[in-house]
C-alpha cells in the first residue's frame, strides 16, 4: 500500500473502529433511511389502493425516495465525520500529521458513503421484504442515476465541511437545512414543471434533477433517458471540482485565520 | 542546506482585526539533537510560533525550514518525520489507545507499526490500558498516550507545547525523564513551550524567552542565570516578562 493509500485507509479504519464502538451509531446508520422507507412505503400503498392519486406507482414514489435518502444520507455522514475529529479536538492532529488535504477529501468522502451504502441496505432490504419493491426491477438503468447521486452527496457533504470550516461547529446547522432546502429544488416528488418558472431555472442547474426526472421518464415509457444522464453526471463534476477547490481554498483561509486547533469550542 | 532542523527567518503573524503581531519578524535556528525551550507570558506568542511551525497557522510572511524542507512549499514531507503535542488537541474519547495507535501509525505510514506501538506502551507503561478507552483513562494516563502518538513515528523534531501541564508533580516528572531518554537515545530535536521553569532548566540546553511576539533572550540556562544575576530561570523569566530585557 503507498503512503498516500495507508493514510486514506487509516481514516477509514478510524470510522470503522468509532462505528463498532459504538452501537448506537449503527443503528442511526441504518434507522433513518429504514423509517424513511417504511413511512413513504404503507403511504405510497395507501395512495395506490385508494387511487388517490392517477399515475402514482409504487416504483416511483418509492424509487425516487430511495435514491433521494441515498443522496441525503451520505452527504450527512460525510459532515458528521469530519464534525467527529472537530468534536474530539482530533482535527489539529490530522492537520499535523502528514495527511495531504486531498486525502482528507478522499477518506471523509468514503467513509460517508460507506455509511451511507449500511443504511441504505437496510432500506433496500426494508423496501424488498415489506412492499416486496426492489429498485433494480428498473434494470441496469438505474446504476447510472446511483451513480450521479452519490457524486452529488459528494459535493453536498464537502461543502458541508467547507461551511464548517468557514463558521466553525456551528456550521452543522447548515448541515440539517441542506435536506430541506435541496429537496423543493430537485424534483424529487413532483416534476420541474410544477415549480415556477424562475425556480425551474435553478432546478435544472443542479444535477440530481435530472436524476429524478429521468426516473420519472423511465417509469412511465421504460426508456432511459441518455440526454439528462449526460448532463447530470457533467453537472455533477463540476460541481464536485467546484467544492474541492472551495473546500482547499477555505482550509487555506482556515490556516490563515488561526483556530484550527481550537476549533471545537 | 541548513545544518539546523529548525531554522525560522523573518516569521511574523498578524491577526486579522489585531494592531500588533502576535509574533514579530523572529529569528532562530535550533541545531540537531538538542532540547531547546520556549519560554513567555501568556500571550508570548508561543503557541503560534508552534503552530506556524507545525503547519496549521499561515505566517504572514517569513520562512520555516524544519529538515532542510521549506514548511510554506512542502510542509507533508516534513510532517512524516515531526511529531506535535499540545493541550489544544486530543483523541477520539470513545477509540481504545491501541485503535488511536493504530490509526496514527497509519497515518504516519509508519513500518513494522505493531512492534513499535508495543515497545511504545511498554516504555510509557500504557500495556495494560491498550484495550481501554482513551476517554476512560486518566489525566496522567492520556497524557502518556498523546506522548505515544507523538513518538509513534520515532520523530526527528518534536514540539511540545506545555507537555506536563496540569500533572501532578510525579507524573510530570517521570514524563519529562522519558523524554530526555528519548531525545538521547533518537538524537532528535525537541522544541517545547513550557511555564514550567524548574522544567527548562532541566531539560533544556538552550532556551529561547519570548516576550510580545518577539524573541527577548536567548541562552543556556546557567548562562542566562549569570547574565540577570538571578538564582532561579523563574527570576529571570519574570524579569524579561515585567520589565523586558533593558530594563
Amino acid at each position: 500500500m503507498t503512503g498516500s493509500a495507508k493514510r486514506i485507509y487509516a481514516m477509514i479504519l478510524r470510522q470503522v473502529y468509532l462505528t463498532r464502538r459504538s452501537p448506537p451509531r449503527l443503528i442511526s446508520y441504518c434507522f433513518w433511511p429504514t423509517m424513511d422507507m417504511i413511512v413513504w412505503g404503507f403511504l405510497n400503498q395507501y395512495l395506490y389502493q385508494n387511487k388517490a392519486f392517477v399515475g402514482f406507482s409504487m416504483s416511483l414514489l418509492l424509487g425516487t425516495r430511495l435514491l433521494y435518502s441515498l443522496s441525503e444520507r451520505s452527504h450527512v455522514q460525510i459532515m458528521w465525520g469530519f464534525l467527529e475529529d472537530v468534536w474530539a479536538r482530533n482535527l489539529g492532529n490530522m492537520l499535523i500529521s502528514p495527511l495531504r488535504p486531498i486525502e482528507l477529501i478522499v477518506g471523509v468522502i468514503l467513509n460517508g458513503f460507506l455509511s451511507a451504502a449500511v443504511g441504505m441496505s437496510c432500506a433496500y432490504l426494508a423496501a424488498y421484504f415489506i412492499f416486496d419493491y426492489t429498485i433494480f426491477k428498473l434494470g441496469v438503468a438505474v446504476l447510472p442515476m446511483l451513480i450521479i447521486l452519490i457524486i452529488n452527496s459528494w459535493w453536498i457533504g464537502l461543502t458541508l465541511i467547507t461551511l464548517i470550516l468557514r463558521y466553525g461547529p456551528s456550521g452543522e446547522h447548515f448541515g440539517w437545512m441542506a435536506g430541506f432546502v435541496i429537496v423543493p429544488l430537485i424534483a424529487v416528488f413532483y416534476p420541474v414543471s410544477a415549480l415556477p418558472e424562475w425556480l425551474q431555472y435553478i432546478s435544472w442547474s443542479l444535477p440530481p434533477t435530472y436524476v429524478f426526472e429521468s426516473l420519472r421518464e423511465l417509469i412511465a415509457t421504460q426508456t432511459l433517458n441518455m440526454h439528462y444522464m449526460m448532463v447530470g453526471f457533467v453537472l455533477s463534476l463540476v460541481f464536485l471540482a467546484t467544492s474541492v477547490v472551495n473546500f482547499l481554498y477555505q482550509l487555506k483561509k482556515a490556516r490563515q485565520r488561526g483556530g484550527l486547533f481550537s476549533s471545537s469550542e | 542546506m541548513t545544518s539546523a532542523a529548525i531554522h525560522v527567518s523573518a516569521l511574523t503573524k498578524m491577526f486579522h482585526g489585531a494592531t500588533t503581531p502576535a509574533v514579530d519578524h523572529l529569528n532562530f535556528d535550533i541545531s540537531k539533537n538538542c532540547i531547546v525551550g520556549l519560554l513567555g507570558g501568556n500571550g508570548a506568542g508561543k503557541t503560534t510560533t508552534l503552530s506556524m511551525l507545525v503547519g496549521v497557522l499561515l505566517p504572514t510572511s517569513g520562512a520555516i525550514r524544519i529538515l532542510d524542507v521549506d514548511m510554506l512549499k512542502d510542509r507533508h514531507t516534513a510532517l512524516a518525520r515531526m511529531n506535535f503535542s499540545s493541550p489544544y488537541v486530543d483523541l477520539p474519547q470513545r477509540l481504545s489507545v491501541r485503535e488511536n495507535l493504530t490509526i496514527f501509525s497509519h497515518l504516519y505510514n509508519v513500518k513494522n507499526w505493531k512492534s513499535q506501538m508495543i515497545d511504545l506502551a511498554e516504555g510509557l507503561e500504557l500495556i495494560k490500558f491498550l484495550d481501554r478507552p482513551y476517554g476512560s483513562l486518566s489525566a496522567g494516563q492520556k497524557t502518556r498516550v498523546l506522548l505515544a502518538k507523538s513518538l509513534i513515528n520515532k520523530p526527528d523534531v518534536l514540539l511540545l507545547d506545555e507537555p506536563t501541564a496540569s500533572l501532578d508533580p510525579d507524573t510530570a516528572d517521570w514524563i519529562r525523564s522519558y523524554l530526555m531518554h528519548y531525545q538521547k537515545e533518537s538524537g532528535a530535536t525537541i522544541l517545547m513551550a513550557s511555564h514550567n521553569m524548574q522544567e527548562v532548566e532541566r531539560m533544556c540546553s538552550d532556551v529561547i524567552m519570548m516576550r510580545t511576539g518577539k524573541i527577548a533572550d536567548r541562552g543556556a540556562p546557567q548562562a542566562l542565570l549569570a547574565k540577570y544575576g538571578r538564582d532561579d530561570l523563574e527570576e529571570v523569566f519574570l524579569h524579561i516578562a515585567r520589565e523586558g530585557v533593558d530594563a
